[in-house]
């Protein structure tokens, strides 16, 4: 949509403006991760807008960690300044799960509908991200109702909604047109961010995801090799972005319900009454999760369940990388062939 | 007031009726009217104990009242196996596609069933039986580990004397007692029923074992994948599609199924547990 020119001084200024009506979350941290912070007119001018991804997956805002399902969503006006790219793409797979089918989950619904998107493109990666060997890359170009572009005194703005541009046209005083340079730089930017992510990937060859998953399917290198070190923490599952399976339970209330994130990682994730289980070992759960990334999600809304963010990367105990995993399973069937 | 999709219905336990050692039928009235196609199912909920799903195991046709038939099993199960009549669990649903019974009209239908995968296939049978001159045959082959076994006992009498039914029963075993029919597994009773397979479908329900092993054999005697419906029941929770926990393939088993044709299960990998 439009684009507009705003000073680093004036884009605090916009952010303060909203700290009264919206709970609005920054990104802050010194250190190799970034973490989403609930910000105060003391805290916003130190928030990082571009670098990279936080640690923790945005889902948390719309999705929490544990959530009471029975009573009236309730409504909260909600501001993220600094979502990535590899964020939204998350949205796409939990907009897909939670909006669609065949009823639309009111509680995540509401908490979509009640929160601005302000997103920015990425100025430097982790050497876990890998957006693009999943096709994606380091900036946004939809699903954000702002996007910030860094340029050296502040950035460029594009609006992506109407509530985008009301935001921009509510504080009309604190933006300028854009001088057509910033867009070129904008432009230079993103292709340089481009190849350094695709240069921190570059000894992983693989290309076709989907079809490295599914014709690895019945490899021996599931449970000798790449589950070997698993040590059932559940982490890569409660990180990623587009995980989304969770446990209904009771509460003491008559009829309440609650739910909390649950992960097939665990053993009693699919096991049936008379103790019936599809995925007994480590090597069986790992690989539902990389067939339900690259494969199913990817036959139900035709883009992958992983967007590159590198997450569960991050926080492995066991030092499984997707990237290596699926690297194995490729140089075994060109080894078989 | 806002009625939440996760909000069970409380209903009454009118009657409980006990079918075998381990398996009793709960006869619910909801407070609200709940109706559900033949394979659908619901998601049963006690305060503090939890929440699993079941089929109805009473015709679609009865509204007032639902009959859910549980074995004793697990925790739920077996707090649910020691309530008494006059005491409330909950219900939410139904969720799920049922049989497409309409798809039935006019052929042969061979209803394969094993153990308590009885329950929703009494469901579909009362269903076929309600609307009896619509289909060719109506054929039930029920197997169950041994004669004390036999969920509905005291139905199959009044069943059998549906002329437009045919009943052949096996059981695994019979260690004491008399029993005049087969001894074998249940799939062991395909080998007994001639069926137009131009025109004939099978509906099979049962442990996963008898599910992988019944659409086999029904593809070896010329039964093609498509017209084999099965009920792939496992542990729905959400019952919306959201929760993940019956993902089976690309699916989930709760709003794409319960009932899936074989068909649509042969590219999935490892479909039963």
């Amino acid at each position: 949509m439009a684009h507009y020119y705003i000073t680093h001084h004036n884009f605090i200024n916009f952010i303060e403006s909203f700290l009264k009506q919206y709970r609005v979350y920054g990104l802050t941290g010194k250190g190799e991760d970034l973490f989403w912070r609930s910000l105060n007119n003391d805290s916003t001018p130190g928030i990082t807008v571009n670098r990279y991804r936080a640690l923790q997956p945005v889902k948390s805002f719309f999705f929490p960690v544990k959530e009471e399902v029975t009573a009236e969503p309730a409504g909260k006006n909600t501001m993220l300044v600094g979502v990535k790219a590899c964020d939204i793409n998350h949205l796409r797979i939990t907009d897909g799960i939670f909006s669609g089918g065949v009823v639309a989950d009111p509680y995540y619904a509401k908490k979509r509908e009640d929160t601005v998107i302000i997103s920015s493109d990425c100025d430097s990666y982790k050497p876990s991200c890998f957006c693009t060997l999943m096709g994606e890359a380091p900036y946004p170009v939809k699903g954000f109702d702002l996007n910030l572009s860094p340029t050296r005194s502040g950035y460029l703005v594009e609006t992506g909604t109407p509530r985008g541009q009301a935001l921009v046209g509510a504080h009309k005083n604190l933006f300028q047109a854009p001088q057509p340079v910033l867009l070129h730089e904008r432009d230079a930017l993103r292709a340089k961010m481009t190849s350094a992510v695709k240069n921190n990937n570059a000894a992983f060859t693989w290309t076709d995801p989907k079809e490295v998953t599914a014709s690895g399917y019945k490899s021996e290198k599931w449970e000798a090799d790449i589950a070997s070190t698993c040590v059932e923490c559940d982490a890569c599952r409660f990180i990623c972005g587009t995980c989304y399976c969770f446990l209904l339970s009771e509460t003491t209330k008559l009829w309440e319900k609650v739910r909390t994130w649950d992960s097939c990682q665990s053993n009693g994730y699919g096991r049936v009454a008379g103790g019936a289980n599809p995925r007994k070992t480590r090597g069986k759960r790992l690989r539902n999760f990389y067939t339900c990334k690259l494969i199913y999600r990817h036959d139900n809304f035709g883009f992958y369940g992983c967007t590159g963010c590198g997450r569960c990367i991050d926080v492995c105990q066991g030092k499984i990388d997707i990237r290596k995993s699926l690297q194995k399973l490729s140089s075994e069937k060109k080894t078989n062939v | 007031m806002y009625k939440s999709v996760f909000k069970p219905i409380p209903a009454r336990i009118e009657k409980i009726i006990d079918e075998t050692s381990n398996i009793k039928t709960f006869v619910l009235r909801p407070e609200e009217k709940l109706h559900f196609a033949t394979g659908q199912f619901i998601e049963l909920s006690l305060p503090g104990f939890g929440e699993a799903p079941f089929t109805p195991s009473s015709s679609p046709f009865k509204a007032e009242t639902i009959d859910v038939t549980i074995m004793k099993t697990g925790v739920l199960t077996e707090k649910l196996h020691s309530l008494k009549g006059g005491e409330t669990v909950g219900i939410r649903g139904p969720y799920g596609n049922g049989y497409p019974v309409e798809r039935y009209y006019g052929k042969d239908v061979l209803i394969l069933g094993g153990g308590v995968g009885m329950a929703p296939l009494r469901s579909f049978l009362l269903t076929l039986i309600e609307h009896k001159e619509k289909f060719n045959r109506i054929i039930l082959c029920y197997g169950s580990k041994t004669p004390e076994d036999i969920v509905y006992k005291y139905l199959f009498p009044e069943w059998k004397k549906i002329k437009e039914l045919e009943i052949l029963q096996s059981v695994d075993r019979c260690p004491i007692g008399k029993w005049d029919a087969t001894v074998g597994i249940v799939t062991c009773l395909l080998d007994q029923v001639k069926l137009d397979l131009s025109n004939a479908v099978a509906v099979v329900c049962g442990p996963p074992i008898m599910m992988k092993f019944g659409a086999v054999k029904l593809c070896e005697i010329g039964f093609k994948p498509p017209d084999i419906f099965l009920s792939m029941e496992a542990n729905m929770s959400c019952g919306l599609g959201k929760c993940g926990h019956c993902q089976l393939g690309p699916h989930f088993i709760c709003k794409d199924g319960p009932v899936f044709t074989y068909e649509q299960l042969k590219p999935i990998p490892e479909p039963f547990a």
